[in-house]
């Protein structure tokens, strides 16, 4: 194991663990959240933990940070040696004084850990407060605005002025790196640093762990879900299942002639970023939209304060869906391509603009007349949690939308159990109420509520952003399966570019509001036309990577 | 025990399961058993007044006028709590007086609830002009000091026992709208509201078969809290000749007619002034475990 890459081969481990075992409370769905688990992490190098959600790859960190939620969970056996110390034996207060000045950690959401009341040069100071060292104030001051600047912040001292909110969310990542790296860590502990970022910021920041670790030499454990992440920036790679280490190795190895069954599983079902040439959709035109506008906000002066900031939401949006084609709508968050989604099914009202379907201007009509036309346009939601009423039986919540339409109760019934078959599930999950279900099978009944209605598009919300890898191809799946069984139209929405480049047929690029680019999917991709498009392509994490073909194997 | 709880909800169906886990948790807090029990105790003696009661709560004993409860000093066991002034049978007040205090309570939260959770979808779903009528009447409402509102408002219909609790209900009621308003709103932003919507739904069912439901848990507790307080304010409206008129044995107006002997005869306002204690004391502590048992952090936990 230690003999793993070159660069790491005559050095000693920084921190190893050794057979690790993490106890979870008697009424858990296993009896350890990690089980026997060996590692070492040498100065230098970057070691992802990869694996689907409840895989136990956030437990052994916490561990070594000795942030378990304890009395709950608690390390049962093993040992974490770090600088001749074993922190799973050692006193609360020696692990305060090592938590932060010789392990640091950042976190996945910048905006919860970072105290939004607390200025970021005093939170700052507080890491430096915290560990009694003897520096003056001025010392510190210096102290924070070069480590500010070293983690790429433009004009250190604005930043530390302002409070979290002033922040994107990439500066606010670019902070908590700031204060994880302030006493300079030998190891730094990344728990999905990056999930909850923009695609772009995502790949600046990648960029700036990489860069921080090779200038000082740290170790990192970089803990993510994302196979493209462990590919743009991985040295060795870890791969947990269900609490255990199915496979470990070095980056290239694990990711282009990976061994365990479970890791070929997972690389399967990584959505390569080349997309196919297909033959452009003839069919009629189920949908055009054109020149959609939809602002947020308004210029009317309110009675106190100045007049609101106006958000362009949709700008003169122009497209059209034909039956049987994926139109893939990308773009990073406030992009706007949530809202011409919604405004599309009228869920929000846009300010001018015609929606054409089949014919038929839906903009205009009165909610009376745009009851009928309800049927035809439906929608599948991001988060499998919140779309789905949690105090209503599946069954319920599946013949809603017919019997509102005048079906009776009888056949919408039959009908929902022959959907629940279309999309894996079985019949008796009708009489069962939603928190009985995993994400990806709560996003199989969203889906089953959709095609209740025989839709002619579909409008897919991010549909399956909130899944894990494995469980989001089949959904993938399933949902190129019904299209083309059922001939439907569909507006997928997303961030995911790898994602858009297996599953659509055509793409519109959106930035703020705007349509940027909106051609042929393997245009799009191998011909990117607009500079914006080309620097999303560019930051797509593991872009260099090619995917392995695992099918024969 | 815990083991033993779960191979249970696998065996029962899901409504089950749900009731098993929320009484888990409620078993927790002591205090809630312990209310739960003296309630329970209360009911049972409210129901069967007719029998238990050993005289007629508005007959006049001459005979034994004031006479002290049985621990004290001259008293008999034929009056276990005494008598009043006018020689009632203190025990027999008190046991028909139980029901007043279930009667105020529920009739109130009766009202509350269903004015509170109509008014409050309203305005959760009419944001704008409406819902800023309707919370703005809320806010003048609870501007007044609650139990001076009520004394006024019982001033205009008149003293009685029912104009008392509608004016405890109108002063009570903002709180329910409130809580409505807010956990409503804040299922309104969720996809599942979202996605009736697209299906059609109109706006009724949305409001009572979609977000209602979710809306439940606070207002149970909340109407569980009002309970006692409406049992309090009627106490006092009594106290004060406002509430439930004479003869009528209800705890309030029992703590008035004792008034002026709280020196000479200090128990014939202790019996029914430690009996609204407890009483409130107990629905409190069960508001307290419904609070904890309901909690919603809990249950996604277990999801």
């Amino acid at each position: 194991m230690s003999e793993t890459t070159n660069s790491v081969a005559n050095k000693d481990p920084i921190l190893s663990v050794i057979d690790l075992s993490v106890s979870l409370p008697p009424r858990a769905d296993r009896p350890f959240a990690v089980e026997n688990v060996n590692f070492d992490v040498y100065p230098g190098e970057i070691l992802c933990i990869v694996g689907e959600s409840g895989s136990g790859k956030s437990m052994s960190s916490n561990a070594v940070m000795g942030l378990l939620p304890k009395p709950h969970v608690n390390v049962a056996s093993g040992q974490i040696m770090f600088e001749g110390l074993d922190l799973t034996s050692i006193s609360d207060q020696q692990m305060q004084s090592i938590r932060g000045s010789k392990i640091g950690m950042i976190f996945q959401e910048p905006m919860t850990a970072l105290n939004p009341v607390m200025k970021v040069n005093k939170q700052l100071e507080e890491v430096f407060n915290s560990h009694h060292l003897k520096l003056s104030r001025k010392e510190v001051k210096a102290k924070i605005i070069e480590m500010l600047d070293d983690v790429g912040l433009p004009d250190p001292k604005i930043i530390g002025n302002s409070y979290p909110f002033e922040l994107s969310g990439g500066q606010r990542q670019r902070v908590m790196i700031a204060m994880a790296l302030a006493l300079e860590p030998k190891v730094l502990i990344a728990d999905e640093p990056t999930t909850a970022l923009d695609v772009t910021t995502q790949a600046q920041i990648l960029k700036l762990v990489a860069q921080l670790q090779e200038k000082r030499n740290m170790g990192v454990i970089f803990i993510t879900h994302d196979f493209g992440v462990v590919a743009e920036i991985a040295d060795r790679v870890i791969v947990m299942q269900l609490g255990k280490i199915v496979e470990q190795g070095p980056a290239e190895q694990v990711l282009n002639r990976p061994e365990h069954p479970y890791t070929k599983k997972l690389i399967a079902t990584v959505p390569s970023l080349s997309a196919q040439q297909k033959a452009p959709v003839t069919a009629d035109v189920v949908v055009s939209v054109k020149n959609l506008f939809k602002t947020y906000g308004s210029t009317k002066k309110p009675l106190f304060g100045s007049a609101g900031r106006i958000v362009h939401a949709a700008k003169d949006v122009n497209l059209e869906i034909r039956k049987g084609e994926t139109l893939g709508l990308v773009g990073e968050s406030g992009s706007g391509k949530s809202t011409v989604g919604r405004c599309i099914i009228r869920l929000h009202h846009s300010d001018s603009g015609v929606i054409d379907f089949q014919g038929q201007d839906i903009l205009g009509l009165s909610d009376s007349q745009m009851m009928p036309m309800r049927q035809h346009i439906q929608m599948i939601f991001q988060d499998p949690y919140a779309s789905l009423n949690p105090r209503r039986k599946i069954g319920d919540i599946i013949t809603e939308g017919p019997t509102i339409h005048g079906v009776s109760k009888q056949e919408s019934w039959k009908k929902a159990e022959e959907l629940l078959e279309i999309v894996g599930l079985d019949k008796y999950a009708l009489k069962r109420y939603p928190h009985e279900f995993s994400g990806g099978q709560r996003q199989r009944i969203g889906i089953a509520r959709a095609l209740a209605m025989s839709p002619k598009l579909l409008i897919a919300d991010e549909a399956v952003s909130a899944l894990d890898v494995s469980v989001q191809s089949q959904v993938l799946e399933l949902l190129d399966e019904i299209k083309t069984k059922m001939d439907l139209a569909m507006l997928f929405v997303t961030h995911d570019l790898r994602v858009a480049a297996q599953v659509c047929d055509k793409i519109a690029v959106m930035k703020l509001g705007e349509i940027v680019e909106y051609g042929p999917t393997y245009e799009v991709f191998h011909n990117p036309q607009h500079a914006y498009t080309k620097s999303l392509l560019e930051a797509v994490p593991g872009k260099d990577w090619v995917v392995p073909d695992l099918s024969l194997s | 025990m815990n083991v033993e709880t779960s191979t249970n909800q696998s065996q029962q169906s899901a409504f089950m399961a749900v009731l098993a886990s929320f009484w888990f948790e409620f078993r927790q807090n002591k205090g809630a058993l312990y209310g739960l029990i003296f309630i329970s105790i209360l009911a049972f003696i409210a129901i069967f007044a007719d029998f238990i009661s050993p005289y007629d709560p508005i007959e006049q004993y001459r005979d034994a006028l004031k006479l002290p409860p049985v621990w004290a000093e001259g008293g008999t066991w034929t009056h276990i709590f005494g008598t009043d002034a006018l020689g009632r049978d203190q025990l027999s007040r008190m046991i028909y007086g139980s029901r007043y205090s279930f009667y105020i309570g529920f009739i109130v939260i009766f009202f509350c609830l269903t004015i509170g959770i109509v008014l409050g979808l309203i305005a959760a779903f009419n944001r704008g002009f409406i819902e800023n009528m309707i919370m703005r009447l809320m806010d003048i409402i609870l501007a007044f000091p609650s139990l001076l509102m009520a004394l006024a408002l019982v001033a205009i219909l008149g003293p009685s026992l029912e104009n008392a609790m509608i004016a405890i209900a109108v002063v009570f009621i903002p709180h329910f709208v409130r809580l409505t308003r807010a956990q409503a709103l804040s299922e309104l932003g969720k996809d599942y509201v979202s996605s009736s919507k697209t299906m059609g739904a109109s706006t009724f069912r949305l409001m009572f078969i979609n977000v209602l439901p979710n809306c439940m848990a606070p207002l149970i507790v909340q109407a569980t809290m009002s309970f006692s307080s409406a049992i309090l304010d009627a106490a006092a409206l009594g106290f004060l000749g406002m509430g439930a008129q004479p003869p009528s044995p209800e705890w309030g107006t029992m703590l008035a007619d004792s008034r002026q002997y709280i020196l000479s005869d200090p128990w014939m306002m202790g019996v029914p002034g430690l009996a609204i204690l407890f009483t409130v004391l107990s629905i409190n502590l069960i508001g307290d475990g419904l609070r904890d048992a309901l909690d919603p952090k809990m249950k996604t936990a277990k999801g």
